[in-house]
């Protein structure tokens, strides 16, 4: 099979901000691209997936440039055009499907005008008839039921999956030899990402076209793509057909990202009750006293006319010492209910108690008090931490707030903790940018940690980390809870995390509960048909 | 043929990258910090660069700039180049106090406005800010002016508060902002107290656009005292203020120019070289 694109030696080099240091993002890449099938690059963050792929289309940011290296696309080497050629080439012979699709619309015009734009800047010499049918069809074909209405429609009236479809569809209009799509699900829902797959899908059959799917989901490489390619810190370290390659991988940086994911096994995705009887979750001993309890909690945001209820008539309890999880989409009410156990949001009705004390009652003192005793950890450590901040200031931050102990005992306690989450204790005096993501994470639950609180409100806590260091932080949240004797409160969109952790699970979807349960009751029988969707993919 | 092709491109020219211009605007940033620097010195110790008295009568009246008076003499014959050095003090120190006015006030205001948008202590902030900026700063200055005598350093203070308004606007929405980080939240479920996540978390997260705002301020602050001395209501001659000494010297415009135009070019260099600074602040945080 004659290969579309051929790269052979590339390199890329980005330069740092402050001195003339440069920092290589690809060492030498070569891969080739069959024709008219889809090639997955696999690899997490760091490995120079994404560099890889705006190389390709040149649209490297102002720092980064191409040091060496030749990048052919069907016999030619792309390299030798200046930026101007180049344009001519792109749109026209290679589409790109971006990450964000948010930030890639722009929101000040229509999609028609945007869908139209496509043409225009591709020079394409279809009469604006022609143009405007072939916008209609192709709409049709990525699942939109009423192009006409959409195209007068501005990007924030859409939805992030429908963005993206539009996106696809811009990104097939000038039927490009070959389309690029970077990460194109990440920034969506499961169930969404699944319907722009499929959109891709279609387009790429109809037109025959090339596609590179880059993605660090292993499930959607092996789902989607014919052929991957493995990457680890700028270099491909393994190529092959994807079922040879997740079957019998020969890196041991292959091996370890297969293993790694609870989905993928002999070169297959298992489905998530299938993993889950793969690695069941200890039952634990359900003592005492719950430590929260929802009543019939409802909260509205907005008017009652014109507002949202964001959580209607929930109802749930977390018996201590287990781990309850909370499973739903964006917009699902999730976050808003883990919200109302903190004490962030007063509920509109209902009741909501935790550690005993109901907290809507509560005097900001009293709340503060409870707050000792129930702690967060937040979905993005990029965010949660002040950069500012050395981890000692962080981490004792709770307790020089509640003025616990002498300096001398804090710095102590700051120690252990870096010891409990398994840090070195040298990490103290440093900042949370010099730090990775599975790192920083933990710096976050060493905080969390650190008034021995008895419940701990897991927001997303993964789903920010790479596959391989999701699952060492999961372990240690795992290994902490039985030391410790910790309940949490798991909200989380990922029910591949849930069958790891939780013994009990509840799915939420637009402010209700739809299903709740053990978890291997709800996922081994689910009997909501959005469990079952959720489930499916 | 495939040598030149590999060379073309192992070989790009090192294009003029942002990274570089960015390396440049820090480096200007250095250089003109410095210039303040020596602005600073020469305010406090004017007589390490002069060598007349800045009252006495040492030359003939107007003299043409020449050697020994680089800037010539006035309409009385004092050394110009003396008085716009000794000028600078009162000058740069007048704006010095009117920034700190500005800053202080409208960093209590801002951040008290800030801590609970819309609250009560919000909107009466909101309402007290608005009514001081619905009065035009000169007017406010010269009624401050009129109630407490003239003087570069009354004026400085009424030219501060009418400041301090944008001051409390730009710290306030700073304020509301750095609250929805998420570390901000996070501190705040730590068990932190308000005090404590204001000067903890939410000031130095600020900081930034904040001070290059004042800096920006400080030159205008200096041109709003030049202005007011210039209409009779700041310093009184014979100070060396140099709003006092353009006023003083543009009834000879015609035929000794420089008399006025000397201390107008080194208020408009002051002013120039402090909004460069706020700019280039400004865009290398970005």
């Amino acid at each position: 099979m004659t290969p579309l694109v051929w790269i052979t030696g590339l390199t890329v080099a980005y330069r740092r901000a402050h001195d003339d240091v440069e920092d290589t993002a690809l060492e030498s890449v070569s891969l080739d691209v069959p024709a008219g099938q889809v090639t997955a690059v696999i690899g997490e963050s760091g490995s120079g997936k994404s560099t890889l792929a705006h190389a390709v289309v040149r649209l490297l940011p102002h720092n980064g440039h191409i040091r060496s290296g030749r990048i052919e696309l069907g016999g030619e080497d792309v390299l030798l055009r200046g930026d101007r050629e180049f344009r001519a080439l792109r749109g026209r012979h290679i589409g790109f499907v971006p990450q964000d699709p948010v930030a890639s619309l722009n929101p000040t015009k229509t999609v028609g005008a945007q869908l139209k734009e496509a043409f225009s800047l591709a020079r394409s010499p279809l009469s604006p008839q022609a143009v405007e049918e072939r916008i209609h069809q192709d709409l049709l074909d990525v699942g939109f039921a009423d192009p006409a209405a959409l195209l007068a429609r501005y990007p924030h009236e859409l939805s992030g999956g429908m963005r993206q479809r539009v996106l696809v569809t811009i990104a097939f209009s000038q039927r490009p030899r070959l389309v690029i799509a970077d990460e194109p699900t990440s920034a969506l829902d499961v169930l969404v990402g699944k319907e722009v797959l499929t959109a891709i899908h279609a387009a790429r059959v109809r037109h025959d076209t090339t596609v590179v799917l880059i993605t660090h989901d292993l499930a959607v490489a092996s789902r989607n793509a014919q052929h991957v390619v493995v990457m680890e810190r700028g270099v491909v370290v393994e190529t092959g057909p994807v079922e040879q390659v997740f079957a019998h991988p020969e890196h041991p940086y292959t091996r370890a990202l297969l293993a790694s994911s609870a989905r993928v096994a002999q070169g297959r995705v298992l489905s998530i009750a299938e993993a889950h009887l793969r690695r069941a979750v200890q039952p634990v001993r359900e003592t005492g006293q719950p430590v929260v309890e929802l009543e019939a909690v409802s909260k509205r945001f907005g008017t009652a006319r014109r507002g949202t209820l964001a959580v209607d008539g929930v109802s749930l309890t977390v018996p201590r010492g287990s781990t309850f999880a909370l499973v739903g989409e964006s917009g699902s009410g999730k976050t808003t209910t883990s919200r109302l156990v903190l004490g962030l949001e007063r509920p509109d009705a209902g009741s909501v108690r935790v550690l005993g004390r109901s907290v809507p009652d509560l005097r900001r003192g009293e709340l503060r008090d409870l707050r000792r005793r129930m702690q967060v950890v937040y979905q993005s450590p990029f965010e949660s931490l002040n950069p500012r901040l050395s981890l000692r200031g962080i981490i004792s931050e709770p307790l020089d707030a509640y003025r616990i102990g002498s300096r001398a005992e804090r710095l102590a306690r700051v120690d252990e903790l870096l010891d409990l989450v398994r840090l070195p204790r040298s990490y103290r005096d440093r900042r949370p940018t010099e730090l990775s993501g599975g790192q920083r994470q933990r710096v976050a639950i060493a905080r969390a940690l650190a008034l021995r609180p008895e419940l701990l409100v897991l927001d997303e806590p993964v789903s920010a980390l790479d596959a391989t260091v999701q699952a060492r932080v999961l372990e240690l949240l795992t290994e902490l809870q039985r030391e410790l004797d910790l309940t949490y409160f798991l909200i989380t969109h990922d029910l591949a995390v849930v069958s790891d952790v939780a013994q009990r699970v509840a799915v939420m979807r637009a402010g209700r509960i739809v299903e709740h349960g053990t978890t291997s009751d709800v996922i081994l029988t689910p009997h909501d048909d959005y469990t079952q969707a959720l489930l499916a993919v | 043929m495939t040598d030149t092709i590999t060379r073309a491109v192992v070989e790009p020219a090192p294009p003029p990258t942002p990274v570089r211009r960015r390396r440049g605007r820090v480096r200007e940033l250095h250089v003109l910090l410095a210039l303040v620097v020596v602005l600073v010195v020469v305010a406090v110790f004017p007589g390490l660069v002069t060598w007349h008295d800045p009252y006495e009568l040492d030359g003939l009246p107007f003299t043409a700039p020449n050697g020994d008076f680089p800037f010539g003499t006035d309409e009385i014959g004092r050394d110009l180049y003396s008085r716009v050095v000794h000028g600078l003090r009162v000058s740069l120190f007048s704006a010095v106090l009117a920034v700190v006015v500005a800053l202080a006030g409208g960093a209590v205001i801002g951040v008290l406005s800030g801590l609970r948008p819309g609250g009560l202590l919000d909107r009466a902030l909101g309402i007290l800010t608005e009514a001081v900026m619905a009065i035009p700063g000169v007017l406010l200055a010269l009624a401050v002016i009129t109630t407490y005598g003239r003087g570069a350093f009354v004026a400085a203070v009424a030219i501060g508060i009418g400041e301090a308004t944008g001051f409390a606007r730009l710290i306030r929405g700073c304020v509301i902002q750095a609250g929805t980080l998420t570390y901000v939240e996070a501190a705040r479920t730590c068990g932190a107290g308000p005090l404590r996540v204001v000067f903890r978390h939410v000031v130095p997260s600020i900081h930034h656009p904040v001070l290059s705002y004042t800096a920006l301020h400080f030159g205008l602050a200096m041109l709003a005292i030049g202005s007011l001395s210039y209409l009779g209501f700041g310093e009184a001659p014979p100070s060396a203020e140099w709003g006092v000494l353009i006023a003083g010297g543009q009834k000879y415009l015609a035929h000794a120019w420089w008399v006025a135009v000397v201390p107008g070019l080194a208020l408009t260099a002051v002013v120039v070289l402090f909004s460069r600074i706020a700019y280039l602040s400004q865009k290398d945080n970005r």
